[in-house]
């Protein structure tokens, strides 16, 4: 949570969402609360059916919540309909006029606005040469490639100069290289308008790639809010862990106390020391997290833990080393290919590994 | 279907099918032909052809009942039909955006007068005049109309609506358009093919519409389907015919163009 509320673009407080009512109801959303920064790319992360469009549409005005508040630069916007909210959506599919050109779809939010003719034209301009699509102004919808009406959406959201801009997981019909550049791209625009980005995906690369911060959702709730690099390092949540890159999640029981935080036992094996956050009581069970990228491996007595080699992958810039912990745990751990031969390690043979206690993660459920 | 079954159920195969097709088509189609044939026949007896003329469409032109009548025919049919187009289009938006109970029942009872019989609603609203004490003409035909184009107006409009994304509208409200500009600036021109198929529909229903014309028309109320039936009664002139040629052609015209207005024109 921010802390200077002069800079808050957007406000959830304790929004929920029921679709329907009595044995049908349904709980899209439940007592959610954010507050997005003015020049903020933030980025709504969670799987399908989490409730992503739902808060979305909720801050467009599509929907009202059942419960709670969205407030905009401080003011409430329940009494508000869409077409007086300063906000702008780019759907899912588009939803672009198809009775319109190119030009006529990016001008229509500018004339519903009333603005002069001349003002709309030479917006529309800019918009077209800030998405590149200016040879093709007077084109038909129907005339115009998926990733060409991907910008013609995105345009059409931006000439108004919305406080807002909600993107509905605008590259998910795109092919992979066409998203990779549409990702780059996105970013630019927003760091170019310094219009508050609300982006939502279901994919975790690319919100760790485009995002100041990200909320990751599950069930109509949110887990967790971060930064990328906070989401990826420190998640909190078994579910974040999962969600987001490669990881092992290994039950572990509580030691004593150390100077650095709490001694973790795995089974009977010890030498593993996290940094604890609160105060967990001796022979706790608990989760904990390691990135595969994060575990230090070694030929066998070397480093303080111990298990069985059982797969090795070849990864081209890493390899993969699958291996068993005494306890039966499987484990993972990616070892960059920093030479051409690497170690002879052979499925089978016993290895030693260790990892700092600051790239553990002691999770919650 | 899968492959196994294609075969037997494919009716390419059936024996006596392209007989039953040929016959279906000469006696649907055969007595038209002649019809519009014997319109040209230059000889008064309806059934020996002797030479080519336009002589009939010369005098069905010059005879004053049948151009009152033809106009009497487009005057209802041009209310009638629009009429029912605005009512039609309201209908069918309004019901697109509310959901409420019982709402398949409602949109099937607007669609349902064009299964009952024609002779009901006739009989019904020809009693609902007289017991106002109405006279009957011009103007309770076109009420009556209007009545019974409606539903035919109300399909093709209600289909567009079906096929029409939601989000549209939506995208033109989150972009500044007030409740009633999103419906003229992109309801409205995504429904005009469905509203001027359904306009075009309701036109012919009407101009061909004999039954209620029958029963709620008056004095000054003939159409063109009405002068037909008098003139038939006192012996078939190739008038007739030629008269009958040129509302087929009007016909065949306006479904033509409804079918073109109608067709789905994001389909590739
Ligand atoms: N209008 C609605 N009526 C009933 N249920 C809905 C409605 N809209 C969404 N839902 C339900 O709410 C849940 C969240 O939907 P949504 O916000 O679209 O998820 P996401 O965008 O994260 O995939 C889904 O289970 C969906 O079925
Ligand atoms: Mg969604």
């Amino acid at each position: 949570m921010r802390d200077n509320t002069d800079n808050i673009a957007i406000s959830v407080r304790g929004v929920s969402k029921i679709f329907d009512e009595g044995v049908n109801a349904f709980v899209a959303l439940d007592n959610v609360s954010l507050d997005i920064g003015s020049n903020e790319f933030f980025t709504l992360l969670g799987p399908s059916g989490c409730g992503k469009t739902t808060l979305l549409r909720l801050i467009a005005g599509f929907e009202q919540p059942s419960q709670g508040q969205i407030l905009l630069n401080g003011e409430n916007l329940e009494q508000l309909p869409p077409f007086k909210r300063p906000v702008n959506t780019v759907f899912q599919n588009y939803a672009l006029f198809p009775h319109m050109t190119i030009a006529q779809n990016i001008a229509f939010g500018l004339e519903m606005l009333g603005r002069p003719r001349q003002e709309i034209n030479s917006t529309v301009d800019e918009m077209l040469e800030l998405v590149q699509m200016k040879a093709l102004a007077d084109r038909r919808i129907t005339q115009i490639s998926g990733g060409q009406q991907q910008r013609v959406a995105l345009a059409r959201a931006l000439a108004p100069k919305p406080k807002v801009l909600l993107l509905d997981e605008p590259l998910s019909a795109l092919d992979l290289q066409l998203r990779k550049d549409m990702q780059i791209e996105l970013k630019r625009l927003q760091l170019e308008t310094g219009i508050t980005f609300i982006f939502v995906t279901h994919d975790q690369e690319e919100a760790l790639t485009m995002s100041d911060r990200i909320a990751v959702m599950q069930g109509g709730h949110i887990l967790q809010i971060g930064s990328p690099r906070d989401i990826y390092e420190h998640p909190q949540h078994r579910f974040v862990a999962g969600f987001i890159g490669e990881i092992n999640l290994l039950r572990a029981t509580t030691g004593k106390a150390t100077p650095e935080g709490l001694e973790l036992r795995l089974g009977e094996m010890r030498g593993l020391e996290a940094k604890a956050k609160k105060q967990v009581s001796s022979g706790a069970k608990l989760t904990l997290a390691i990135r595969p990228e994060r575990i230090l491996l070694a030929g066998q007595d070397k480093e303080p833990l111990t298990g069985k080699l059982t797969n090795v992958v070849y990864h081209g810039t890493d390899t993969l080393y699958h291996f068993d912990l005494p306890d039966g745990q499987a484990m993972r751990a990616r070892r960059q290919n920093s030479d051409k031969t690497g170690p002879e390690w052979k499925i089978g043979d016993t290895i030693s590994w260790s990892a700092k206690p600051d790239s553990i993660a002691v999770l919650e459920d | 279907m899968s492959n196994g079954t294609k075969h037997v159920g494919n009716a390419r195969h059936w024996p006596g099918m392209l007989l039953a097709t040929a016959f279906f088509f000469a006696y649907v189609y055969l007595p038209i032909v002649i019809l519009i044939a014997l319109s040209f026949n230059e000889n008064r007896t309806v059934t020996v052809w002797t030479s080519f003329s336009f002589d009939w469409y010369k005098m069905a032109f010059q005879n004053r009942d049948i151009i009152n009548a033809a106009g009497n025919s487009l005057l209802i049919a041009t209310v009638a039909s629009t009429t029912a187009t605005v009512i039609a289009t309201l209908a069918a938006v309004r019901m697109s955006v509310d959901n409420f109970r019982g709402k398949t029942v409602f949109s099937g009872l607007i669609a349902l007068p064009i299964t009952v019989p024609e002779i009901v609603p006739a009989v019904a609203t020809l009693m609902f005049f007289a017991s106002l004490g109405v006279t009957l003409g011009l103007g309770t035909v076109i009420i009556a109309h209007i009545a019974f184009c409606i539903p035919f107006a109300y399909l093709p409009i209600r289909a567009r609506l079906e096929g029409m994304d939601p989000r549209l509208v939506e995208a033109a409200t989150d972009l500044y358009a007030s409740p009633v500009k999103a419906f003229f600036k992109v309801t409205l021109p995504l429904l005009l093919p469905g509203i001027l198929s359904g306009m075009v529909l309701a036109f012919i229903i009407s101009l061909d519409d004999f039954v209620t014309t029958f029963f709620l028309g008056g004095a000054g109320s003939t159409t063109l389907p009405i002068y037909i039936f008098g003139l038939v009664k006192t012996g078939v002139t190739p008038e007739v015919n030629a008269i009958s040629s040129l509302m087929l052609l009007l016909s065949i015209s306006l479904v033509s163009l409804s079918l073109f207005l109608g067709r789905d024109q994001s389909r590739k």
